[in-house]
């Protein structure tokens, strides 16, 4: 299996296919890229999957038990197939929260992992819409999947009701110099992409750790049903950091109170969420790091959207718990697009506050 | 090239009504081979003539259009947003988080700005914004921009293609270059000395905005007769109208006042006798297509209209099936080698 690293390993994320519930392709495949480059790895029986960095140092205090997670999830919005039609097209429900509004015209990949075949959700041409209807989304209950199959027999033969679909998006750089990148699933994956170099750099490093550092890549973030407490479950943490996206409205005549962060600004610190309010002392810390290190952060507006957050600090007996996060465009769509800078600035932040953290 | 290339070649070309020349080159060197002859009009008309050697020979005209819908760059906006108006009709729900090119000093690549959900008002979350108010991301600065894409700039669908199961394609601009590659590869296949006449393949202007490139190519050239061809909607679950062709039944002939009765029904025992597969449609007035205008210029042009049904038509994700474009390949092949309605309709 070939090693990614910095974009290229961004890309083969972004493009893996793990919708909620089906997240084993890219399980296997952070599996591959962390290799022996960690002091253990579990999967629990949630599907989560456990890496551990043992602590080391002079702070370091077995007898104390002290444990860090750092949290990511996995899976990514997408479809399941709900009905075989007649004529051999695909009705399907979401996975997740999509906005209905980007999905029509959209290629899209239905199937598992190891068995795929393309497909297009399908729209009504704009000359047999009424006008009302063009200024309305087509609900998804009117939409449907077109993967060329003639009847319902051909289809049948492709694809079962049950099957999984995702976005079919490829990683584009564009913008100034490539400052930006476009692809689908670059909430969680970003993350993900963060973590597999932290862990590397940590194991191959003889920075002090004064906790044992368990990093959770967690399944189901996106139906609300978090694996993110079964993870926190299993591994009992002292301290926890949550990563991941921030959805952004940073658009012209949105207001920046409304605009929650804005793409190139550096990584976002949150204060609170729909569900969570995240530890001022921690986030304090985490917000010293970057200054400390020349990191560019940023402290996201308002407490829009929910996250992993809540059930990692209400796990157990209460897990302060500290969130890190790349701002996002369009999430959820097959266009998300996010500043790589920014990715880089929350991989060095993760780096400085795992590493910068004292009992 | 295999015709599925040449589809993919010709309809991956920005060719956004008005910007028609831009793809002079392109043209000249992926289809000029199969011609003794290229020109190019005042308006953008693109004229490829293939003779017979025979003099006095029929002129026979076989149009396809070569414009396509898109936008234009009308508004550079704060933190590196464009605006856009519509040129032709684009179906505006495929554009949230659509991926576009912008065509200026150099191809830019840009995403179309859409808000979360989450932070929108309760009323908002299903309402589609009008074209002028919707935003694409391109990654630069105003600044940038300002320098790189002047006011007036094309923008079109990205162009990506994907194969699908039962020979179909999935992807931009079929409507209706793909009827383009068609012809090319049906008048290629045809020796020049059994042509029923000299072969004018006009790659017309201006479709997609009211048909004007066909209306003068039309009247300077004054043919003996026409073949039209452009797509037309293939049937989909959601149509209210049960009637459209089913995609994989090959050639649509339209029967249509806009067209000839005579040309059509011979046009159509062509195909029934060289087995070649057609449904006929039902098109009685308007075709929405150049066969409106060919039929009315100069004094009259007998016109017949084959379509290619396609799925999903104006969006970046049309869908057309090889079968039917085999089909429509053929029917070119045959027309321009009758005698029979050479006899009839040249001069």
């Amino acid at each position: 299996m070939r090693m990614y690293s910095g974009q290229e390993l961004v890309r083969e994320l972004s493009q893996a296919f793990g919708p909620s519930g089906c997240e084993d392709g890219v399980r296997a495949f952070i599996r591959t890229q962390i290799g022996a480059s960690c002091d253990g790895m579990t999967e629990d029986r949630a599907g989560n999957l456990i890496v551990r960095i043992a602590g080391r140092g002079v702070d370091y205090d077995p007898a104390e038990e002290r444990r860090l997670m750092v949290s990511t999830h996995m899976d990514e919005v997408g479809f399941m197939v709900r009905e075989i039609t007649d004529e051999g097209y695909l009705k399907f429900s979401l996975i997740g929260q999509t906005d209905p509004r980007v999905l029509c015209g959209r290629h899209v990949v239905v199937g598992e992992e190891n068995r795929t075949v393309k497909g297009v959700i399908a729209t009504k041409a704009i000359h047999m819409q009424t006008a009302e209807k063009r200024t309305k989304a087509t609900p998804v209950n009117k939409m449907y999947i077109d993967i060329g199959a003639k009847s319902a027999g051909d289809a049948e033969k492709l694809v079962q009701v049950g099957d999984y679909a995702t976005f079919d998006s490829d990683l584009v750089p564009f913008g100034k110099d490539g400052r930006y990148i476009k692809g689908k699933a670059l909430g969680g994956r970003l993350a993900c992409a963060a973590l597999i170099e932290v862990i590397r750099y940590l194991h191959a490093s003889s920075c002090e750790l004064a906790y044992d550092v368990y990093f959770a890549f967690t399944c189901n973030r996106e139906i609300g049903i978090s694996g993110a407490s079964v993870a926190a479950f299993t591994v009992n943490p002292t301290l926890a950091i949550l990563t991941g996206a921030t959805a952004v409205n940073d658009l012209p005549g949105v207001s920046p109170e409304a605009r929650v962060a804005a793409l190139g600004e550096g990584c976002v610190l949150s204060l609170a969420d729909r569900q969570t309010l995240y530890d001022a002392g921690l986030t304090r810390f985490a917000a010293r790091c970057a200054e400390e290190g020349g990191i560019r952060y940023q402290i996201k507006q308002g407490d829009s959207d929910t996250s992993d957050g809540a059930p990692l600090q209400r796990s157990m007996a209460g897990v302060r718990t500290v969130s890190l996060s790349v701002p996002v465009r369009y999430t959820h769509s097959a266009a998300c697009v996010a500043s790589y800078e920014d990715y880089q600035a929350l991989l060095n932040l993760c780096k400085a506050v795992i590493c910068g953290l004292k009992p | 090239m295999t015709l599925n290339q040449l589809i993919v070649s010709l309809c991956s070309l920005m060719t956004v009504s008005g910007n028609e020349t831009c793809a002079t080159q392109e043209l000249q060197s992926l289809i000029g081979g199969a011609f003794d002859e290229m020109q190019v009009d005042a308006l953008g008309n693109h004229l490829f003539i293939k003779r017979c050697g025979r003099p006095g020979a029929p002129k026979i005209l076989v149009d396809t259009h070569l414009d396509e819908i898109g936008m234009m760059v009308t508004g550079i906006r704060e933190g590196g947003f464009l605006s856009v108006i519509n040129i032709g009709g684009v179906d505006t729900r495929i554009l949230p988080a659509g991926e576009v090119a912008v065509y200026g000093k150099q191809t830019l690549y840009g995403v179309v700005a859409t808000s979360p959900v989450h932070l929108l008002p309760a009323g908002d979350t299903e309402k589609l914004k009008p074209i002028g108010e919707m935003l694409i991301d391109t990654g630069y600065s105003k600044e940038e921009l300002e320098e790189l894409v002047p006011l007036g700039t094309p923008v079109g669908f990205r162009p990506v293609y994907t194969e699908l199961a039962g020979g179909r394609l999935c992807g931009k601009g079929f409507d209706d270059k793909a009827c383009g590659a068609c012809a090319v590869f049906g008048i290629d296949a045809v020796p020049p000395r059994e042509l029923a006449g000299d072969v004018y393949f006009l790659f017309s202007a201006f479709e997609e905005t009211g048909s004007c490139g066909a209306r003068t190519a039309g009247f300077g050239l004054r043919p003996d007769y026409a073949l039209v061809m452009d797509v037309t909607h293939a049937r989909i679950p959601d149509a209210e109208d049960r009637t459209l062709s089913p995609m994989g039944s090959g050639v649509s002939i339209a029967a249509s006042a806009v067209t000839n009765r005579r040309l059509t029904r011979m046009t159509a025992e062509l195909c029934r006798t060289q087995k070649i597969p057609f449904l006929m449609e039902a098109e009685p007035g308007n075709t929405g297509t150049n066969a409106n205008v060919l039929g009315n210029a100069a004094e009259g042009i007998p016109t017949v209209l084959l379509s290619l049904p396609i799925k999903s038509m104006h969006s970046a994700a049309e869908v057309l099936g090889m079968e039917d474009a085999k089909a429509l390949c053929q029917a070119v092949k045959a027309f321009i080698s009758s005698r029979e309605i050479a006899e009839v309709f040249g001069s």
